[in-house]
């Protein structure tokens, strides 16, 4: 199953319930852009207990999920490399008609190196995140999400680490809907120079029921100490299209 | 080029509001008990969250596709548009949290529908409620 966890990690794999290409790197794949372990796995093995409630005349969702966890070399699919077990949560609501609010959680004790099959370093992984959706008006929204945490490996100090993102869409028309998001990731507070950026504009083309192509404009910005980029900055262009069936 | 950005988005939205303006009826099969909804309810039915009569039978939502009826419903009580709320139900859809409202092309598809499922509930068009409806006008508080 998906670790609910944030906006975008139950829908990932169906482009389209989502406005851009992809899903933020900085909250949802942040090894891609400077991590080295990501916030939380993608999914997971395990039992969950969801449901939903009305509290104070508002709407409210939760899942609580315990599951095997994550493993960096065994596949945790078929095999649990440890005896740990990996609890996540998410709590949203509707506080008003037009924002909502959510909160997630993931923690989890995982074997993080191995050398020649044996387990040399295991790690702790605590991941926090709130997300917020405003909806200004009936075709400009903000969407919000702000996910921090730590790592704790055993033969090394505890690296603390933040990202958010923030994107704002308004549809023009029926079918056009432009979108700005900016995210950034701190892959350790304690490192002055590794900060990465992410400013992407792009475009929602909705071409029939749905099916849409979308466009974008990537701009990676990375500081010196960055880990996937060292610094080297790039543009990039891209384009999908994606169908529902 | 951070807060560059982060800048315009605050300055955008600063510049929409609201608009909205009623042209829809809301019809349901004569299973369901109830003669009136208030806004809230109707919220919770059309986005799923309350997915069975108090009778125990499940809801079964549907609009029509090609009229102005769910945009002047969305407008007046949502802040959602069309495009937003079938987003809403693709991602509930994929999910797994709920059958999303069935969606026709015609007013003659949607009333047979509503007059012969038991438990649908449906925003239409109120030009196209034929006298002698067979189904039930379901009052909005």
């Amino acid at each position: 199953m998906f670790t609910n966890f944030g906006i975008y990690n139950e829908i990932h794999t169906a482009k389209p319930a989502t406005l851009s290409v992809k899903e933020p790197l900085s909250t949802n794949k942040n090894n891609k852009m400077g991590s080295e372990i990501r916030f939380y796995p993608r999914w997971n093995v395990g039992v969950a207990a969801v449901g939903d409630f009305v509290w104070l005349n508002r709407d409210f969702d939760y899942v609580v999920q315990l599951s095997n966890g994550e493993d960096e070399e065994t596949n945790p699919f078929e095999e649990d490399g440890n005896t740990s077990k990996a609890l996540g949560g998410r709590v949203r609501g509707e506080l008003l008609d037009n924002f909502h609010l959510g909160a997630s959680f993931y923690r989890d004790h995982i074997n993080a190196e191995y050398d020649d099959g044996d387990v040399v370093a295991r790690a702790r992984i605590a991941s926090y995140g709130v997300q917020a959706n405003w909806f200004m008006s009936d075709s400009a929204h903000v969407e919000f999400e702000y996910v921090a945490g730590t790592v704790k490996r055993e033969d090394t100090e505890k690296i603390s680490r933040n990202g958010f993102t923030v994107m704002l869409s308004v549809e023009l028309t029926d079918m056009i809907t432009p979108y700005l998001r900016v995210e950034v990731l701190e892959p350790d507070t304690e490192t002055s120079d590794d900060e990465g950026v992410l400013t992407i504009l792009g475009v929602n083309w909705q071409i029939a029921n749905n099916a849409y192509l979308k466009f974008e404009l990537d701009d990676m910005s990375t500081e010196d100490a960055n880990a996937k980029f060292e610094g080297e900055d790039f543009q990039e262009i891209k384009a999908s299209l994606s169908i529902g069936f | 080029m951070k807060y560059l950005s982060l800048i315009l988005i605050v300055c955008i939205t600063s510049f929409f509001s609201i608009n909205s303006q009623a042209e829809w009826v809301l019809l349901g099969h004569t299973s369901v008990e109830k003669e009136s909804l208030d806004t809230r309810e109707l919220k919770r039915l059309f986005f799923g969250r309350i997915s069975q009569w108090d009778g125990g039978e499940p809801v079964k939502l549907c609009f029509l596709n090609d009229s102005n009826a769910l945009v002047e419903y969305l407008g007046e009580s949502t802040k959602y548009s069309k495009k937003r709320f079938l987003a809403y139900w693709n991602s509930r859809l994929f999910s797994g949290g709920n059958v999303a409202p069935k969606q026709f092309r015609s007013s003659e598809d949607l009333l047979d529908y509503v007059t012969r499922t038991r438990g649908a509930i449906c925003i239409a068009d109120p030009k196209a409620v034929p006298e002698g409806f067979s189904g039930k006008v379901i009052r909005i508080k």
